[in-house]
């Protein structure tokens, strides 16, 4: 009788075993991912390796347009293709843009001893990636595109070096204003539990690249960002002031997003100096298929239907401005 | 050869066949469409009945001859000396948007809690005057003599914002103070029935007004074009060559395909994922009524010039609105089309009142879902959660 038992017992432990090990073997990435493209560093002023990965189509001429992918601090250069299905840099690529993308000091891609500001980011970072590009392509100037905390630092890069680099940029939903008052969720630590569903919306984004942000992009999130988002809550907003800005700009909100309102963000688009600037709300309002939120903008299977083609439209369209 | 031609025969005569049947098919599917489209808003009537909860309907006049109806709900336990509550319905709606079931509605809410509660029809809806069939097969008869008859007011077809403002709302305050007896009251307007409120402060510097609500109200909508603003104003043409806008009928045969349809209507006034259908079977049925083309055009100028402006452009009621003295709260939708969040600051932030709140109603503050236009008063959970926010609101002026 025992040995009936503990055979059922072992053999139930070794279904349970396959069983999980099976799962994990699905969270791990198998075929794609960003090590395919090739990669480079960065050495900032103050010496510290940040990793850049070039994307590039397999006829690559030296007159491709030359774009960087700016990714938030709290997670790496990973972000941007983490599926077949939702990769942008590939899907730019493909369409015969010359992609580089990087991850900021603090994360695992781009380690440093110390912890960093906010203002490293965007006094040291950007212009040390920038300018390794423009010596790897020869390009004078570059676009840029930049999601959440990492549009944030692009903009405050714009508003300091305004245009020299940059030919074009495009900020998908920067937090970086709102109106007050602000909604509650503003006052509970950036880092609990409670605000990550408000950022990371689930509904949207398929479960696979769900897990594979979380173990592939994700970082911890920085005190420089939490520091950050204190401020908001007591300021409103960093207050930036791209009115002398002549580059031609796309700013793009998600109508369900919280973290970059539309609102807050219309506050910095108005005073933006230049002639040739668009705003693009991304919801039911402009006939999308979902109100999108602040992840979904890059990661949601609708975002390649949607808004990549709308983002390469106006790449294209801009490019010789 | 003869064998070729005649299979070409038997093919033609072949597919002739087929084309007639494929063609009855198609006829009798169409026939069944209409019928249970129309059976459908029947019985949905019937299925969704709405039998609203209030006391008397009192009726007052315009200087310019309407009939303005006035919903009473007195206070259901012991009035709590509150100033009487004076609920205005907003665009293409009714007073049943106030009182669409005992649950969902708002009028009997706060009169369960001792409120004393007046809901009011501005002209052309609810049981108010409004030009119907009778007008029109007048019309249509043709006849000389009642072309001729010099007090036949064809203004009775068409009206706008402004006669809301300067003829509606003199006449109901005018009412509610001689039957109250009180000298302040509590105005709650939802969309326009707020928009004409604002516009009204914003003039006449009125005081009987001492605590406003509103609800989903735009003060202006300075923006780049959505690609709905463009849709909205690329029908302006046709919006001014109408005269009476038939949204009613509109409305009833969207309702047996409730929350499927998701067209540009729909976007405009819910979010679909956070209104039950019931619920909404019965706001398209009851609550939807017919719009006249001046108050259309007032709405589309809103939307092409960013500013509410009167019907010949000359006054600029946003501008009017750091008048507003009034103890103010705004509510708005994080998913609201038609107030967006900004649209709804503007008002909280150009009034000068010392006493102001807005809220946003979101997850974003902690609420079950984002909120949309109608959602505000009768989404999912509308009665949990917006209606104890206006209570305590209301209680605490």
């Amino acid at each position: 009788m025992k040995k009936i038992q503990s055979t059922i017992f072992s053999l139930l432990g070794i279904v349970v075993l396959v069983l999980n090990l099976n799962g994990c073997a699905f969270k791990l990435p198998s075929q794609i991912s960003v090590h395919s493209a090739k990669e480079f560093v960065a050495l900032t002023t103050d010496r510290v390796p940040l990793k850049l990965v070039r994307f590039q189509s397999r006829t690559l001429s030296s007159n491709d347009p030359v774009i960087l992918l700016v990714t938030s601090p709290h997670t790496n250069a990973s972000f941007w293709s983490l599926d077949g299905s939702v990769d942008l840099p590939r899907y730019l690529a493909k369409r015969g843009w010359d992609v580089w993308a990087f991850s900021f000091r603090g994360t695992s891609q781009s380690k440093t001893r110390e912890e960093p500001l906010f203002d490293d980011y965007v006094t040291k970072d950007l212009p040390a990636v920038i300018a390794a590009i423009q010596k790897k392509t020869g390009k004078k100037k570059i676009a840029a595109l930049g999601h959440g905390f990492g549009a944030t630092a692009l903009l405050s890069y714009l508003e300091k070096e305004s245009d020299q680099h940059i030919s074009q940029a495009v900020v998908l939903a920067p937090p970086a204003q709102y109106l007050l008052p602000l909604p509650d969720f503003f006052f509970l630590p950036l880092e609990s539990d409670l605000v990550r569903p408000l950022f990371f919306n689930q509904t949207n984004i398929s479960s696979d690249v769900q897990s594979r942000f979380s173990i592939l992009a994700e970082e911890k999130m920085p005190t420089a960002l939490i520091r950050l988002f204190k401020t908001f809550s007591e300021t409103g907003g960093l207050g930036l002031d791209l009115s002398s800005l002549s580059a031609p700009l796309l700013m793009v909100s998600g109508k369900k997003d919280n973290f970059a309102p539309t609102e807050g963000l219309l506050a910095i688009y108005e005073i933006v100096g230049s002639k040739n600037k668009h705003f693009r709300e991304f919801g039911s309002n402009n006939f999308y298929q979902i109100n999108y939120d602040h992840h979904d903008l890059v990661l949601s299977s609708f975002a390649k239907k949607e808004v990549y083609p709308y983002i390469f439209e106006w790449l294209e369209a801009n490019k010789n401005d | 050869m003869i064998e070729i031609l005649r299979l070409r025969l038997r093919m033609t005569l072949l597919w002739d066949n087929c084309y007639r049947v494929i063609l009855s098919v198609a006829k009798n599917i169409a026939l069944l469409f209409v019928c249970f489209t129309l059976a459908g808003c029947a019985a949905n009537k019937v299925i969704y009945p709405v039998v609203p909860s209030y006391d008397k309907v009192y009726y007052t006049t315009t200087k310019d001859g309407w009939s303005l109806a006035i919903q009473h709900y007195p206070p259901k336990k012991s009035p709590n000396g509150k100033p009487p509550v004076i609920l205005c319905h907003g665009l293409n709606q009714n007073y049943l948007a106030w009182d669409l079931t005992p649950k969902w509605s708002f009028a009997q809410y706060l009169s369960e809690r001792g409120f004393d509660v007046w809901s009011v029809s501005l002209r052309g809806s609810g049981k108010s005057t409004k030009p119907g069939w009778a007008h029109f097969l007048e019309l249509n008869q043709l006849k000389p003599e009642l072309l001729d008859r010099q007090n036949y007011d064809f203004s009775k077809f068409n009206w706008n914002m402004d006669d809301y403002i300067s003829k509606d709302v003199p006449a109901l305050l005018q009412f509610m103070k001689e039957k109250t007896g009180q000298s302040k009251f509590t105005w709650i307007g939802h969309s326009m029935g707020g928009m004409v409120m604002l516009a009204y402060l914003g003039q006449h510097l009125d005081r009987a007004i001492e605590n406003l609500v509103l609800i989903g109200v735009p003060g202006e909508i300075n923006r780049p074009k959505t690609q709905l603003q463009e849709l909205i104003l690329s029908q302006k043409t046709l919006v001014r060559m109408t005269l009476l806008i038939n949204m009613e009928n509109f409305s009833n045969m969207s309702v047996p395909f409730n929350g499927r349809l998701n067209g540009p209507l729909q976007i405009l006034s819910y979010n679909s994922e956070n209104m039950s259908r019931s619920i909404l079977a019965r706001f398209n049925s009851y609550v939807v009524e017919n719009s006249s083309s001046g108050v259309i055009s007032q709405i589309t100028t809103m939307v092409e010039k960013g500013d509410f402006l009167s019907a010949d452009g000359l006054t600029n009621y946003s501008e009017n609105i750091p008048n507003i003295e009034s103890n103010l709260l705004c509510l708005a939708g994080k998913l609201d089309n038609m107030a967006a969040p900004g649209a709804v600051l503007a008002v909280y932030h150009q009034a000068l009142s010392p006493d102001k709140t807005y809220r946003l109603f979101g997850v974003a503050n902690g609420y079950s879902s984002d909120y949309g236009h109608n959602d505000l008063l009768l989404g999912k959970n509308a009665p949990e959660e917006v209606y104890p926010y206006i209570l305590n609101w209301l209680k605490d002026h």
